[in-house]
């Protein structure tokens, strides 16, 4: 079937109109990080004289004073214990709870699902000063375990929730027929069920790594060493202290505490968009 | 009666018996761990903050003066920023649903529509929700900067230079400038989410409507629009919830400034709780974050499901 000629002008027209808008959009969307990419090669004369210009002699020079004058190398390091360690308990844990409340009875099943599960409705925020007393008194406040605490049990509910979704849509004639077979109950989690779970405790895993390592409130309230900061809270101490007119070099130390998260993005990026969508329907 | 006993406890003493005793409690053992990170660090803290809410304290001191409910009046009364506070909650809470949600529908129909192009494009809009909150708050505080941002040199060069100014400085507009920044992390998110809803419709309904001959905007209209109804009522509660949530971005782009004007609950509460050293109010104002928050949601939460069930 041919289309009138005044109809395919107006398609096009329309098609041409949407492509404009998308691209600007876009443009809006990556032009701050690429601002900053490009302040980063500069320097803060570069940056003053001309805030749009290319920079005349790019060098690294402002990463090297980030990781190192800025501390941002020790707090890179600081953020990989912490966050390794925090996803590395979520993993284990949360997928053993979310199976055993969505898979197995037991008496008050349906209370410790809720108690499981609420933090994930709550705002953090609310309870800082009680956070904050009950890490002094177990001596953990400006530690690296404190704060590992704190981010496992505030982070186990999403995880719970998420890894809750998984098991309810597996057969229960998997686990019907290792009944038969005689396993116990731990041995079907480790033999059958956790293996099988494997995809989705690592989309857990990388949502959690993510928003571990971007976090910046328990740090701010818990920690008070900069040899101890993590990334986002060494971020901001780099911009108020010493450094506070060295824009170019605080620009190279942005990007350092955005490269692993863009990079899992780039790698992962449709389990995370998947993950994160979950949050609509976890609700 | 003897030999049931002796039989009951000889249970926990042979290897079979222990281990019947574990399998049958499995259920419970294995969550247990992810329990004890609840009661610990999410339930223990929420009564404290009920308890620690009646009374005047400034961390150190070992006497605590019980005040009843006078942090609470303290805060509805005679705290102007607190209730400035919330009135900022509102706005963030009504902008990022009156902007994000009309937005975000729209670019994922569009993403869905064109596939190839709307792959990139939608690897694109979320980038900045992967970025932490503090990189992107100091990303938009230079680009707001009255010498070299770029907001400003671009009102220059277009000739608006007249409206060129200390975005986060102008108690005028330092909110507006924070709500720009804060639908340019999330309009990815939405549009996520909502792709994620579309998708689930089965993809047979939009060829039907194709070869009836719906026109794009029809096809929006009559198909995507009435199941995307939910959807958008989750949103408003996600907003509702985030902005409760709120912390991060300004407590780095204007630390509530200039003259209070940017403050949300939670960075007031900060300021109360560990600049003020106030535990007390701090937690005061916790228990209203809790119930605007955690209570109100789940209200609203319940009244759609069963309207929308219905």
């Amino acid at each position: 079937m041919e289309l009138p000629k005044g109809r395919i002008f107006r398609r096009r027209a329309k098609l041409f109109a949407l492509a404009i808008v998308l691209t600007l959009i876009s443009i809006i969307m990556i032009y701050p990080l690429l601002w900053t990419l490009i302040t980063a090669l500069k320097t803060n004369r570069e940056l003053f004289l001309d805030p749009w210009g290319l920079p005349s002699n790019p060098t690294f020079e402002n990463f090297f004073k980030a990781l190192d004058r800025g501390n941002m190398g020790t707090a890179v390091i600081n953020s990989l214990i912490v966050s390794l360690s925090s996803v590395f308990l979520i993993s284990v844990i949360a997928p053993m709870a979310a199976f055993a409340t969505s898979r197995l009875e037991f008496r008050f099943r349906g209370i410790v699902t809720n108690l499981l599960i609420a933090g994930f409705f709550i705002a953090p925020h609310a309870v800082l000063v009680p956070l904050l007393l009950l890490l002094r008194d177990m001596g953990l406040v400006d530690s690296h375990l404190g704060l590992i605490l704190s981010y496992v049990g505030w982070n186990l509910p999403f995880a719970v929730l998420f890894m809750k979704a998984f098991f309810v849509s597996i057969p229960s004639s998997l686990q019907d027929s290792a009944r038969v077979d005689g396993l116990s109950k731990y041995a079907m989690y480790q033999k059958i069920m956790m293996p099988l779970a494997l995809p989705t405790i690592l989309t857990v895993a990388i949502i959690m790594f993510i928003g571990i390592w971007n976090d910046f409130l328990f740090a701010f309230i818990f920690l008070r060493s900069p040899s101890n900061f993590t990334v986002p809270i060494n971020l901001l101490n780099f911009t108020t202290g010493r450094y506070g007119n060295d824009y170019v070099a605080q620009s190279a130390a942005v990007l350092i505490s955005a490269i692993p998260t863009i990079v899992l993005y780039l790698v992962f990026a449709e389990r995370i968009r998947k993950g994160v969508a979950f949050m609509a329907f976890g609700r | 009666m003897r030999e049931k006993n002796s039989l009951v406890v000889s249970k926990f003493f042979t290897l079979k018996g222990l281990r019947e005793l574990l399998d049958s409690q499995a259920g419970f053992l294995m969550a247990l761990p992810a329990l004890v990170f609840a009661v610990l660090f999410v339930f223990y803290p929420l009564a404290q903050m009920f308890y620690l809410s009646l009374f005047r304290w400034n961390f150190v001191s070992p006497n605590m003066v019980f005040v009843g409910l006078d942090n609470f009046t303290r805060m509805f009364l005679n705290d102007q920023v607190y209730l400035r506070s919330l009135l900022n909650v509102i706005l963030l809470a009504g902008q990022s649903s009156a902007i994000q949600i009309p937005i975000g529908v729209a670019l994922a129909t569009i993403i869905l529509r064109y596939r190839r192009v709307g792959g990139l494009f939608w690897a694109i809009i979320f980038l900045p929700y992967v970025v932490s909150s503090v990189a992107v708050s100091l990303i938009w505080t230079w680009m707001y900067n009255p010498y070299f941002g770029s907001v400003n040199v671009f009102l220059r060069a277009v000739g608006l230079g007249f409206l060129a100014r200390p975005w986060l400085g102008d108690i005028n507009t330092a909110l507006i400038a924070i709500f720009g920044t804060v639908n340019w992390i999330y309009i990815g998110l939405t549009t996520t989410m909502t792709i994620a809803t579309l998708r689930s419709i089965p993809p047979s309904i939009f060829e039907s409507a194709r070869i009836d001959g719906l026109s794009g905007f029809q096809e929006f209209r009559k198909i995507t629009l009435p199941l995307l109804k939910e959807l958008i009522v989750v949103l408003v509660i996600i907003d509702i919830a985030g902005a409760f949530k709120f912390f991060d971005l300004i407590w780095v782009m204007t630390q509530g400034g200039p003259s209070d004007s940017t403050h949300v609950t939670t960075t007031w509460l900060y300021r109360a709780a560990f600049r003020a050293s106030e535990p007390g109010y701090g937690s005061a104002i916790g228990v209203t974050v809790f119930i605007f928050s955690f209570v109100i949601v789940q209200l609203l939460i319940k009244f759609t499901r069963s309207r929308l069930t219905r």
